[in-house]
């Protein structure tokens, strides 16, 4: 079975993989891009757990796009009549997939962990399943997004935002500006392979000027960023 | 002569004075005299008397201490960080040493 993303595709071979994986991984199953590179096929051990094997195929990815693209440790959604992307920088635990899962049934769904961004800012798509908590439980279970309800993505997204998240308590959410180096700053922890890129930073400062915004989001509760959102990538429809 | 010139970086950025530079996937972070020594540094080895000639020509005298004891202050941990590097070891002795020869 071959799965997409980041403008990749990865073999994985299908002799342990559990009966409801295709449909878990049905919108990676069709190049969202025209260019792909080929990452190193994947073997799964035996019984995988379905988190496990989304660990593997996005390390594969990641890997077979290293010193190509510049790639972030975030979530993306786009508007699905123009393209406008925002991609939402954070560490695990600081709300990309909640927040995902909150807009993407208004805007299109992208990703929620890792974002690829081309030097034009165009944004390569990763709909993977979702690692999703189940209410009053610890453990996260491997969600499709059509069982949220998550909108397709538009066909050419482009970077119009890029917003670093910091669910710090405050309420109501706040945005800050931020400059250049601070920004970069704060995004480099959570890049892949940046010292790989040709002249990184500067692909990343380039990035970052090519777009309307770059800000920190401080907040409490995912459902206080739509406004925020909004001004960033417009309006859902 | 003690020289100073910057280790191999993956990526130098500058904005508004400061700077960011990439070594190994390890990001720091450059007030504007730790820029203005890699940016000095960045081509060829620099005497410790010609970084003060330039950093006294761009930032004029410090309002306190000896501009020597800054800069070998801040080239010292650039030189901790494994940003720059040093022929030989950079000390206040061998700066007055040198400074007098030139």
């Amino acid at each position: 079975m071959q799965i997409y993303g980041l403008g990749a595709v990865v073999e994985v071979h299908d002799e342990y993989l559990p009966t409801q994986f295709s449909s878990l991984w049905r919108r990676c199953l069709q190049p969202a891009d025209e260019s792909v590179a080929r990452a190193e096929a994947l073997t799964p051990p035996p019984e995988p757990s379905l988190s496990n094997l989304t660990q593997l195929i996005t390390r594969r990815l990641i890997a077979a796009r290293a010193g190509q693209v510049l790639m972030l440790h975030a979530g993306a959604l786009c508007h699905p009549v123009t393209g406008a992307t925002l991609a939402y920088v954070g560490p695990g635990g600081s709300g990309k997939t909640t927040l995902t899962s909150v807009f993407g049934q208004r805007y299109g769904y992208l990703t929620d962990e890792t974002v690829a961004v081309t030097t034009t800012g165009r944004v390569l798509a990763y709909p993977k399943p979702l690692s999703v908590r189940e209410t009053g439980s610890v453990q996260k279970t491997e969600t499709s997004p059509d069982a949220l309800g998550l909108l397709p993505a538009h066909p050419a997204p482009q970077l119009a935002g890029i917003v670093l998240l910091a669910r710090d308590a405050t309420s109501p959410a706040t945005s800050e500006d931020l400059d250049l180096l601070t920004a970069i700053e704060a995004m480099a922890p959570e890049t892949s392979s940046l010292a790989a890129l040709d002249r990184g930073l500067h692909q990343l400062a380039d990035l970052i000027e090519q777009t309307r915004t770059v800000q920190r989001w401080h907040y409490t509760d995912a459902a206080d960023l739509i406004g925020l959102a909004s001004t960033v990538i417009g309006e859902a429809p | 002569m003690t020289t100073a010139y910057v280790a191999e970086f993956d990526d130098f950025l500058e904005s508004d004075g400061q700077s960011l530079i990439l070594i190994s996937d390890q990001l720091y972070r450059l007030s504007q005299l730790g820029t203005l020594l890699v940016r000095y540094c960045s081509t060829r080895a620099c005497t410790l008397a010609e970084l003060t000639e330039h950093c006294l020509a761009a930032f004029g005298q410090p309002a306190v201490g000896d501009p020597r004891d800054i800069l070998i202050e801040d080239l010292n941990q650039l030189v901790s960080l494994g940003i720059m590097r040093s022929m030989p070891g950079i000390s206040k002795l061998d700066f007055d040493r040198h400074s007098s020869a030139c």
